[in-house]
């Protein structure tokens, strides 16, 4: 053999072995080729397939700075921190230095993985539903789905916040939730309440479910009773005073005013004293769900709105009630909403708004009078229709006007020349035409 | 021979200079093992409990997204871990902007909720399609979650488009559905008006002929058979009729055409005399459509299905379900009012009959009915509840109270 083919042949055997070393051990081979080296061409292949998806700029990172980074990354970090116990789990990410948000996005993701065998069990009786079966989402149609489902979601934040604590909802917005909700009660009394509030819901989400959507009897009972029960618990959790503040930011009449009380921009004390009023009326106007409200409570409700108006307008005065009873109708909240979408200023709105009080005066005026025949008045009341209505455009401009006209309900009635009145709840009702069978001399 | 051998014993010589280069500066950097061991002496109580080496989370970190994944696969995360932690440093990078959209937020009285502002809701939709896109294209198909009751959801309405069609159609869906989130609230939220509702109706036949432009027929008809408005609430609408796969089929084809020809015109608002009159058209067609469903199916189902459509017979099915009594007895409730709603009906009519006389009759036909009802609804119980769920007919057979006069404003 020549020498320069013998050195030649050791040559390449030292590549082979260099190589090797490579193979070997990764690290020490250069950036650019290293990942070769750690995965192989054949898996290189598929992660390049997979990664295809991904953003181009992601596929250009790979050979730079970001594999530049990697070098210096284990590639079984991930396995030091995994622990499906979930204490250790959080445990080895702050030793790790993650901060709290990405603790949090961990342990999320680990307590849904935990619990993926539960959520495959139920994802199974979905896909077993032929297409042509009833939605098995549907919590009437599939009560039992829609509680395991929800229970699911329940233990998952149950569990989210027994490991972390209120690490778990840290800069989501939960502590300016609580604040809202609960105010001035201390945070270990929060933390009770909460727990309550927990238990009587999923209590209560289980009542319903075996309703299946049909509410007996027995089932007012059996929800009676947690409701007391829970107001029990809550009592004996808290102060007297506590708890009336926790009523006052929970119940059912502040949720009910927040829109108006916005709308209307109210302050706090007007705020407490349409709560205090409202109160008063709540067993009159909200009787117990799955009644059927008898002709006599309906009745009593009729009473009790004008009774509460009356008595709300005496505590405002003129201009606030005025200012409250626009607030509170659905009506003006629409044509308020279109508004804001066309930059209308909020003056403009009320004066839109009050139109229907001058068609309602001008079209009862217009009943009245004897002078007028029924055609007449039909007649004339379907003028003020018009009227109004080119008012309303020439106010709001003719796209929102449009809108806002074919919302107000009371603009056909007086179209098909129908007189209409307004009540003190701001609600429209028409009147009957009193008929005239001969012109009445004039 | 002699100059090939030369060459190539040049070039495997450089080989050699080169790999043996690599291997000397690869050899002297900092081996990460060391480091480990370096660092896990170090005083950091909670590392040195765990024996997690602190200085590795540092390296694997980034700000910038696609080197952070990058180095969460190089660290060997695994791909719903990838997918947390992006998205978690996404929304915490994206938690300060969503703040200051609405910076009132955190003080706002805890009487009062957000006013209406289409300006802050345009905001806060295109900061998460922001947010939704980053996430996309930084992961890829591996940006939807593996939820498998997500997938689940996703089986009932996809399950027979093709796998390599499915990326297109969802995004098509999804498309669409911004598009009317973004029409509803242009209106307001709860303003859907006859205009905003014809604009949706727009929207909805640009998605599906996108979307049957990318399947053939048959893939289409499947889809719509699974994924269509029409499909979606017959499915609802036949639960007390149950429906063989053939007769839902049948049903869902005639259905379709028929809400393709005569869409609905429902909205909030006083409809125009065109619109009047276009659904007095509808209702007439509607009619006329069940007859010809009811044909289709034949004698037997074609009273079932008549029936089932029946609001009052559906409620009343579902009572005697939950008071575990035989279906039949939905059956005869309903036969006692289809008996009693023409004598009502007479009684209302004539004119020779005062008030009183009429209220009269009325009470004792109401108590005729009661009595035959209760028993098949198991008593004062179930009749109680019937009040509510499918005897509306037995309640509304009294006229109710005279209206209060409402009190006037001024």
């Amino acid at each position: 053999m020549k020498p320069a083919t013998t050195l030649l042949a050791l040559s390449l055997v030292a590549n082979a072995a260099l190589a090797a070393v490579f193979a070997f051990k990764p690290a020490l081979a250069p950036p650019a080729v290293r990942d070769w080296f750690t995965r192989g061409p054949a898996e290189e292949t598929a992660v390049e397939a997979g990664a295809a998806t991904s953003s181009s700029s992601a596929t250009a990172h790979a050979a730079s700075p970001a594999a530049a980074a990697a070098d210096r990354i284990p590639d079984k970090f991930w396995s030091t921190l995994d622990s499906d116990d979930l204490p250790t789990l959080i445990a080895h990410l702050r030793a790790a230095g993650l901060p709290p948000h990405l603790i949090r996005a961990v342990v999320n993701a680990k307590i849904e993985k935990l619990m993926r065998p539960r959520a495959e069990a139920l994802a199974a009786s979905l896909s077993n539903t032929p297409f042509w079966k009833p939605d098995p989402r549907s919590s009437i149609n599939n009560p039992g789905f829609f509680e395991q489902y929800n229970q699911l979601y329940r233990d998952r934040s149950r569990l989210l916040r027994q490991v972390l604590g209120d690490a778990a909802f840290a800069g989501t917005g939960a502590e300016d939730f609580q604040q809202r909700r609960y105010g001035g009660i201390p945070k270990a009394k929060i933390d009770l309440v909460e727990r309550i509030e927990a238990d009587y819901s999923e209590m209560n989400s289980q009542l319903r479910a075996a309703q299946q959507g049909i509410i007996l009897p027995e089932d007012r009972e059996k929800m009676a009773l947690l409701e007391r029960e829970k107001r029990a618990d809550l009592a004996a959790a808290l102060t007297r005073q506590e708890l009336a503040e926790y009523d006052l930011r929970t119940s059912p009449i502040t949720s009910r005013l927040r829109t108006p009380l916005t709308f209307m921009d109210a302050t706090e004390d007007e705020f407490r004293s349409l709560y205090e009023i409202q109160r008063k009326y709540s067993d009159r106007l909200y009787p117990t769900a799955g009644m059927v409200p008898s002709p006599e409570m309906m009745a009593q409700r009729t009473a009790a709105t004008q009774e509460m108006y009356a008595e709300i307008k005496n505590a405002l005065g003129e201009t606030r009630f005025a200012d409250y009873a626009r607030a509170s109708n659905s009506e003006y909240q629409q044509l308020y909403r279109l508004a804001q979408r066309d930059n209308i200023a909020t003056d403009v709105v009320v004066r839109t708004y009050n139109l229907r009080d001058s068609a309602a005066a001008e079209s009862g005026r217009i009943a009245a009078d004897p002078s007028l025949t029924t055609a007449e008045k039909r007649a004339a009341i379907q003028a003020i229709a018009q009227t109004t209505k080119a008012q309303i455009t020439a106010a709001l401009g003719p796209t929102t006007g449009n809108t806002y006209a074919q919302v107000a309900r009371w603009l056909p009635m007086l179209e098909r020349g129908t007189p209409i009145s307004i009540g003190i709840d701001g609600q429209v009702s028409s009147r009957s035409l009193p008929t005239t069978s001969a012109p009445p001399t004039k | 021979m002699k100059t090939p051998v030369v060459l190539l014993l040049g070039l495997s010589l450089a080989g050699n200079a080169a790999l043996a280069y690599f291997l000397v500066r690869g050899a002297s950097r900092p081996d990460p093992g060391a480091a480990v061991s370096r660092i896990a002496a170090a005083p950091r109580p909670a590392a040195a409990a765990t024996g997690i080496d602190p200085t590795v989370w540092p390296a694997v970190e980034a700000t910038d997204l696609p080197e952070l994944v990058s180095n969460l696969r190089a660290a060997g995360f695994p791909t719903d871990m990838v997918r947390a932690i992006v998205a978690g440093q996404l929304e915490e990078s994206f938690a300060a902007r969503r703040k200051a959209l609405d910076p009132d937020a955190a003080n706002r009285p805890f009487w009062k909720t957000v006013a209406p502002n289409p300006q802050l809701q345009l905001a806060q939709r295109q900061l998460y399609r922001e947010y939704d896109k980053m996430l996309r294209d930084v992961l890829g198909d591996n940006a939807e979650p593996t939820d498998p009751l997500q997938s689940a959801f996703n089986q009932i309405a996809f399950g027979t488009v093709p796998a390599a069609k499915l990326a297109e159609v969802k995004a098509i869906v999804r498309n669409f559905a911004e598009k009317q989130s973004d029409l509803y609230s242009a209106g307001g939220i709860v303003m859907i008006t006859t205009t905003e509702r014809e604009k949706v109706r727009e929207l909805e036949k640009e998605r599906d002929a996108a979307i049957a432009e990318v399947l053939t027929p048959q893939e289409y008809a499947e889809y719509e058979l699974r994924a269509s408005s029409t499909a979606t609430s017959l499915r609802y609408q036949l639960t007390t009729f149950d429906p063989t796969e053939q007769e839902f089929r049948t049903i869902c084809q005639m259905q379709r055409a028929f809400d393709l020809q005569y869409p609905s015109v429902l909205a909030m608002g006083a409809l125009t005399p065109e619109q009047s009159a276009t659904m007095r058209q509808r209702s007439e067609a509607q009619k006329l459509l069940t007859d010809q469903i009811k044909a289709a199916l034949g004698p037997e189902r074609g009273e079932e299905y008549v029936r089932s459509l029946d609001y009052n017979y559906q409620q009343t099915a579902r009572l005697v379900g939950r008071l575990e009594l035989p279906a039949e007895n939905a059956r005869q409730v309903y036969a006692v009012q289809k008996e009693f709603e023409p004598r009502v009906a007479e009684l209302r009519g004539n004119r020779s009959l005062s008030a009183e006389q009429r209220n009269q009759q009325l009470a004792a036909l109401q108590e005729e009915a009661t009595a035959k009802v209760a028993p098949l609804l198991g008593g004062a119980r179930g009749l109680e509840a019937y009040r509510l769920y499918g005897g509306t007919w037995l309640r509304s057979m009294m006229p109710p109270p005279p209206p209060t006069p409402a009190a006037a404003r001024k």
